[in-house]
Formats: structure tokens, sequence, C-alpha cells
């Protein structure tokens, strides 16, 4: 198991490897750089070329791109990220203060998904063709194809026409003010934690279906197992992989993904910050960011893994 | 109330002749401190001093303002959102807050007076001003901060290097006397020390100390300032807090104890949280925020204030066809700016003005506007006259035109969409459009490799509209994008530079203006004004009467809750 899991890390470094060089080429490939912004910004702004040169020369774009790239992966080994071009901040700060928010309202809201898309999703199973089943469908097909931004915008609307009311805009921690933290991240995880409980709720349909017709499963009921225990034990455990498999990489991508929810609920997560980083061309912010995500995709996908091995004991390691 | 003062017939004069039409307040008295000991503000302003309108003003409370809140760097002169940060500084002189920003105030400077040649500003600073960490205020500190921009040392970029090349020297003639010497006579000197929007452009002094102990390179710490609030708290990104600075020259202000400024990116988002009691102001947002804000009466102040910026389509007068004016004539005549103006209304407040901000004294004034070609509402005769430069030009209803490239942002796309259909339909001039970054037209303008370019690229820090037709139009200009060249139009120009009378000046103005009318340079499509909103119990700024929006500084606020 130990031998695996480290085996799995030394596999992730050529990846992370691979993202660095892509993400550093695609930033100098792309027109523009942070100092493009600085001049578009205004015509009182607008800098002479030496003055240009000069900028360039402090920030270090003048040097050759490997030099360049070998700087950045020095300092990113150093555990400095550098710091961000428009928030004059460290960028590992960044991360830890907006990475806080998105991995609340991530982790909120997966638990939303599961809670919801598991029993929905194996009550539609067990009922299957009934009323419930049918009824259930529908609100899977509803919330699958409602746009979770178009969703957030109609929330938004209705907590500030009908209520005058919105969640506190400074960003408040679980351990400072748990009500005004859960407050503020409940809309969002609210809105993404509906939308991956209709796909888990859909999949967990399908895979308790195709499970439930398993010869194990008619064995277990023919041995007399309650309906409860064959259900539980035999059947839910087994449709259970696909599932925990799409939460994994649902996780990831909530991490970083959700930026338009983000954006309507006004939550400062890592989301924004990328989509504004980008937009600036604040190339270390965006470097890093990606590196960042680069890293908790691997970490998702080895954590994913070893749930398959909990969950499924035929699968081995070695 | 305001500001009241004693002038000496001199200064009132030349400072007549140095701000335009804006009345010029200033004290050459000595300053009499005012505020009560009982807790309440004096209703009645000393020489010198200025004081929120409302006799009742009441002290205490934390202001909340939404907008935006972040700083690449905390040097202002390098690039620091002044927006932000001129919450805790102070200029020589101050635009007037509870006038509508009409007039030029006293701020460290108590008075000043403007040689005869119209090229030796005197100012006399205020005694007893301390700098947030003690160190007492001096004409040293003065020289210190524009010997800084004038001569910039290596490795310091100083944005306001260009503007301030107008500025031939500075000198301190006591502890308490700083003159300004410049190149040549510039009316719109004053007003440009006040920071005018304060948006990117403010002239904060910063203290000698300060600037020594870090080699004139402020971009990594907060200097202190000498303003009515000092900093207290900066959560990156989220917040900023400036508390009262109790040692501030003026003990009658601020009235706020606090001022929280939360940083919020979205328009909507700056808005809404004033309408859910989670801001008490903010300076800019969204149309649609404004308009609820404003149906739901009086617990909303909603008014728009004019930013000094417009949406422009700058023609390159250096490419066929447009080297010909009559086709730049054609388009300008053509064009129906009433349409473009409710199109960029979807977005954003906007009205129609001519070559500088609708709200500069000296413009000309709207009425007249919707009675001339090319602004009328009434197209008939603009484009029968259109039609006919056009064809004279060898385009006969548009034919022989290569299709022209209509170069834009994703931020003025709908607006040039719009345009598009106007020139065909008008003009039968085909066209296509080219989006780009907008992080990417700055070097589109600079090369000249475009057709027409649609965006915001006309904008002031102030209303005399001097720096702005020397920036956008003047020949060889660092921003004249449209690469526009009239011998007659710079001739008017060198005459608004040295032109002391205000009268005089504003008919120069309005010759300059017909130059550009006949010429069409580019076009302005509507010039902006931003939605400000604020609760009911925000007092003391009179944002209703502004006549250009400025952030900072808000020290005669009071919250009347």
């Amino acid at each position: 198991m130990q031998a695996y899991v480290l085996r799995r890390l030394l596999l992730s470094i050529p990846t992370l490897l691979g993202i660095t060089l892509l993400i550093f080429f695609a930033m100098r490939v792309i027109p523009g750089d942070p100092l493009a912004m600085i001049q578009g910004e205004g015509a009182n702004q607008i800098l002479t070329p030496e003055q240009v040169e000069d900028a360039r020369r402090s920030l270090g774009l003048n040097r050759p791109l490997h030099e360049q790239y070998l700087s950045w992966m020095s300092d990113v080994l150093r555990g400095d990220l550098g710091r961000s071009f428009w928030l004059n901040e460290p960028i590992r700060d960044v991360i830890v203060r907006r990475g806080i928010i998105s991995g609340q309202v991530a982790v909120m809201a997966l638990l939303l998904s599961l809670l919801i898309g598991v029993p929905t999703g194996l009550i539609s199973a067990l009922r299957r063709n009934t009323g419930v089943d049918y009824m259930t469908r529908l609100l899977v097909i509803f919330f699958t194809a409602i746009p979770p931004f178009w969703f957030a915008l109609l929330i938004v609307l209705v907590q500030v026409l009908v209520f005058s009311w919105r969640p506190p805009i400074i960003v408040t921690y679980l351990w400072d003010d748990p009500i005004a933290s859960l407050q503020m991240t409940a809309g969002p995880a609210f809105v993404l934690g509906l939308a991956i409980a209709a796909v888990t709720a859909r999949m967990t349909r399908s895979t308790t279906l195709e499970v439930a017709s398993e010869d194990y499963v008619r064995t277990a009921r023919a041995k007399g197992v309650s309906g409860g225990a064959v259900v539980w034990r035999h059947v839910l455990r087994n449709a259970l992989l696909p599932v925990v498999t799409f939460s994994s990489l649902s996780f990831g991508a909530l991490l970083g993904g959700s930026v338009a929810v983000e954006q309507a609920f006004g939550v400062p997560g890592l989301g924004v910050a990328l989509v504004f980083a980008l937009s600036q061309r604040d190339w270390m912010m965006i470097q890093n960011l990606v590196l960042v995500y680069g890293c908790v995709f691997v970490l998702v996908n080895l954590i994913t893994d070893l749930l398959y091995g909990w969950l499924d004991p035929r699968i081995r390691f070695a | 109330m305001g500001i009241q003062g004693r002038m000496s017939r001199r200064t009132l004069l030349a400072g007549i002749g140095a701000t335009g039409l804006m009345a010029v307040a200033c004290s050459t008295g000595s300053q009499t401190q005012t505020g009560g000991t009982s807790g309440e503000p004096a209703a009645t302003a000393a020489p010198g001093t200025v004081r929120a309108p409302e006799a009742n003003a009441k002290r205490g409370g934390t202001l909340r303002i939404t907008g935006p809140g972040t700083v690449v760097n905390f040097d202002i002169y390098q690039g620091g959102a002044s927006p932000v940060l001129m919450h805790m500084y102070s200029t020589l002189v101050r635009k007037n807050p509870t006038d509508g920003l009409r007039t030029v105030i006293p701020d460290l400077a108590s008075s000043w007076e403007i040689s005869t040649d119209g090229r030796t500003y005197t100012f006399r600073l205020r005694d007893n001003v301390r700098f947030h960490d003690g160190t007492p205020f001096t004409s040293a500190d003065v020289v210190a901060t524009f010997t800084r921009i004038l001569t910039p040392p290596a490795g310091v970029t100083i944005l306001q290097s260009g503007v301030f090349q107008i500025v031939e020297r500075v000198e301190a003639t006591d502890p308490r006397t700083v003159t300004i010497r410049l190149k040549a006579p510039a009316p719109y000197f004053l007003e440009m020390l006040t920071g005018g929007t304060n948006a990117s452009q403010a002239f904060p002094i910063y203290s000698k100390k300060a600037l020594d102990e870090n080699q004139n390179d402020l971009r990594r710490v907060v200097a202190p300032g000498t303003g009515a609030f000092k900093l207290k708290e900066h959560r990156v990104g989220e917040y900023w807090v400036f508390e009262r600075n109790t040692d501030f020259w003026d003990k009658a202000l601020p009235y706020v104890d606090a001022v929280q400024l939360i940083h919020v990116a979205t328009l909507p988002e700056r808005g809404t949280a004033v309408l859910t009691d989670r801001a008490d102001m903010t300076f800019n947002t969204a149309v649609d925020v404004w308009k609820e804000a404003q149906g739901r009466g009086g617990a909303f102040t909603a008014v728009k204030i004019p930013s000094l910026s417009a949406h422009t389509a700058h023609i390159n007068n250096e490419r066929r066809p447009f080297t010909d004016v009559r086709v730049r004539r054609a388009i300008f005549l053509a064009i129906n700016r009433q349409s473009l103006v409710g199109v960029i209304g979807q977005t954003e407040n906007a009205s129609i003005g001519r070559w500088m901000p609708p709200s500069a004294p000296m413009s000309t004034t709207p009425d007249e506007i919707s009675r001339l070609p090319g602004y009328r509402s009434e197209k008939a005769a603009d484009l029968a006259e259109a039609r006919r430069l056009l064809s004279d030009a060898g385009f006969p209803n548009g034919a022989g035109l290569q299709p022209i490239e209509l170069l834009t942002s994703a931020v003025s796309s709908t607006l040039t969409a719009a345009l598009q259909e106007e020139l065909r339909q008008a003009l039968n001039i085909q066209t296509r459009i080219r989006t780009i970054e907008r992080a990417l037209l700055t070097p589109e303008y600079r090369s000249g490799s475009f057709d027409i370019l649609v965006e915001t690229q006309f904008q002031s820090t102030q209303v005399d509209p001097t720096p702005l037709w020397n920036n956008f139009l003047r020949s060889k200009a660092p921003a004249n994008w449209s690469r526009y060249s009239s011998a007659e139009f710079d001739r008017v120009l060198d005459q608004i530079m040295a032109e002391p009378d205000e009268a005089k000046r504003k008919a120069l103005f309005a010759q300059g203006a017909q130059i550009l009318d006949r010429d069409a340079p580019f076009l302005t499509l509507g010039f902006t004004e931003v939605g400000t909103l604020l609760r009911s119990s925000v007092k003391g700024l009179s944002m209703d009467k502004r006549i250009h929006n400025m952030w900072a500084p808000v020290d005669t606020a009071w919250l009347d809750k």
C-alpha cells in the first residue's frame, strides 16, 4: 500500500512538470503581458517605451525564457510562489486565503450532492417506474439542465429584490464566525451541490439498477438476506464505485471551476482569482494557480484510487 | 456653507484665471480651528476650512464603501490605486466637496499666489500639520515629492511625469513656502494639483523622511500621510479600514470615526451591498441596480456623476480612406449619436457630448449641442450632406470602399456592432469587426495598425479640457491615437494654454471645437456617468451637485443614524 502511494506520488512529478511547462510557455505565446494592462488602463497612465522597458526589466521579463522558467521552478521548490502583480500580495497568501473559501464551498457542495444525490438515485432505482421515480427523474433532468450561474443569479435576485438581504460581503472564516461564514458560502454551495447532486442521482440510479440485476444480488435474496441488507451490503457499495470517481473529480473541478457561481454570489474564491489574473495577464498568479490545481487533481485522483480499494477489496494496489 | 475666506484682489484675479470658470476660494488669512468641544460639529467654517453643508452634522460611526480595493503597489505615483489610498493623503489644494467639486480650495497650502505672467505659483503652507507618524510637515516634503516627479531616480517610474512636464522647477523659499515655476502658463495647473477625479492621477504629498528611508520607492510601504484618516487595517484583496486621524490639523474633521473600504470587484455587487445594508455607499454600480435603488425612493440617494470619460471611435487619420477629411466628416455627420448613447445606456449611464466632458464649464451646452450638425437627432440634412461628401471623395453610396475594420474589445463589442449597423445603413459602408482582449489594444493604438478603434480612450482627470486636448488632439501628442494633425488646431490650443482670461478661453475652446467638428479626427460616441448610490443616512458629500467623479477624500461625510 505504502509502496503504491509512493509510486503514484513519484509518477505525478512528470505530470506536474508537464503542467508547469505548458502553462509557462502558453502564457508567453499569448500576446500581452502585465505591463500591457497598465498601459491599457487609461490615457493618463501611458508609459513611454523607456518606462516600459524599465518596468519589464524590474519584473525580470527581459530575461531569456529558460532563465525565467528555471527561476520560477527554483522559487516554487523553495516554497516561494512570488507576488501577484495586480494584488500586490504574496501568491501563497492569496491561495491560502481564497483556497479556504473555495475549499469550504467545494466541501459543502460535495456533501450536499452526496446527501441528496445518492438517496434520491437509490430510491428512484428501487421504486423504478413508479410515480416517485418519474418525479425524481424530472427533477434530476431539471437540475442537470439548468445552468448553475443562472440559478445563482436567480437566487441573488430573490435575496435582493424580495428580502433585501445579502450574506456578509467581507470574507469571514468558519473559526471567526461560523454563522456568517456559512451564510457566505451556503449560496454557491447550494447551487453547485444541486447541480452535482442531479448527476450523482442519475448515476446512482443507473448503476443501482445494473448491480441489482447481478447474480450475487439474486443469490443473496435467495439465501433470505433482508431487503435492506441486500441493498446496503451488496448493491449500494458496488453501485457507488463510479459515483466516487465522479464526486472526486467534481471536487477538483469545484475548487477552481466554479467561477461563474462564485462571481454571481460575490464570493472571492480561487476561481475568480484565476479569471482576474488571466484578464490582467498576471503571469505569476496564473502559473502558480494552475500548478496548485494540478497538485489538487493529482492528490484527488490518488485519494479516489485508495477509496476504490476500500470499497472494492478485489482491487489490489500491488 | 462650504468654504469661507478672505481673498486678496491679486489672488482672486490670478486664481480665476488659473482655474478657468472654476471659482477659487482660497484664504490668505490665518487658519482658525473650528469645531466644538461638545462633540457637535460647528455649523460654520473658518477661513480655509471645509465643513459638511448640513448644520446638524453628527459625529461617529463607520462609513462603509464598496468599490475597487486592490492596489498594484502603495506608491500612488507609481500606479498605486489613488481611489483607495487617497483617503489618507492630502494635496496642496483640493476640490470643494460641498459645492459639487466646482472650486479649488486650500488643503495643505493655506493660500497661494500666482504671478502676473501665470508661471510662478507661490504656496503658503499650513502650520501644525503632522504626518501620521508624527513627523512635522514642511516645504521640504513638497519639494521632495515634486522633485521625484521631475527627476525620477533609476528604477522609479512616475506615471505623473508626463503631465508634470509643464513644471520647470520646485523650490522651498522657507519652511512654510513653496514656489513652483512653470515652463509656460498653464491655467489648469491648480486643478491638476487637486488630482481631479483622483481616478488615476493624484498628487499627494509624501514625507521627505519616508522617501529618503525608502530610496524614493514607496511601492512596498504604506507611507504616512497627512489626511483626515490614517490606515488602521488592511486585509489584502478584501478591505481597508481608515480610522480618524486624531492629530489632523482641522480638529473638526472628519465626522465619522472610520471609513471601511470594502473590495467588491463587480459593479452590480457593489450596489446590491448598499441596497441590502451591507454598505453605506458605492461610487459606481451597475445601471440596473442603480435604477432599482432609484425606484425605492427615499431610502437611497441615486445620482449620476460625470466620469469625464467618453466612448470613442478612433479613426486612423493616416490610413486610406480616412486621410480624406471628407470621409471622416461624412461618418461624423451620419452616425446617430442618440441611438448609440442608447446602446451604451444598456450598461452604463451616458450622455452626448462634443469634444469635452459635458460638465466642463467651457463645454457647449446640451441645448446647443442638440442643434449642431452631427449631434442633432434630426438626421435628414446631415445624412444628405454626409452622402454628398462621401460621393465627392470618390465613394458614391459607399461604392469603391474597401471593407473597413472595426477593432474593439469585449467591453465595447455591443457598441461596435451598433456602429457597424449605423455605417451600413447611413452610408452603405461595409465593415468587419475584430475583437481582441482589452489589454492588447494599447499596442494597436501605438502602432496605428487599425482603421477604426472603438473603446473608451478619451478620458480626463479634470474638468478643464486643456490637458485632454493636449494629450489626445495635439499633433504628435502621446495619446493622439487618431494621428490627427492640424496646425490650425494646435495654434488655438497654444492660445488656450497662454490665455488667462476666462471669457476668452471659453471662446477659444468653442473655436477649437468647431475645427474638430469640421476635421472629425475621431468620434465621441457618448460621455459616461457613474451611477453613484448612497443610503439616505450618508450626508455631507453633496453628491447630487458633483460635476465629476472623485473617490477620495470623504472627510466631510457623516452618518445620520
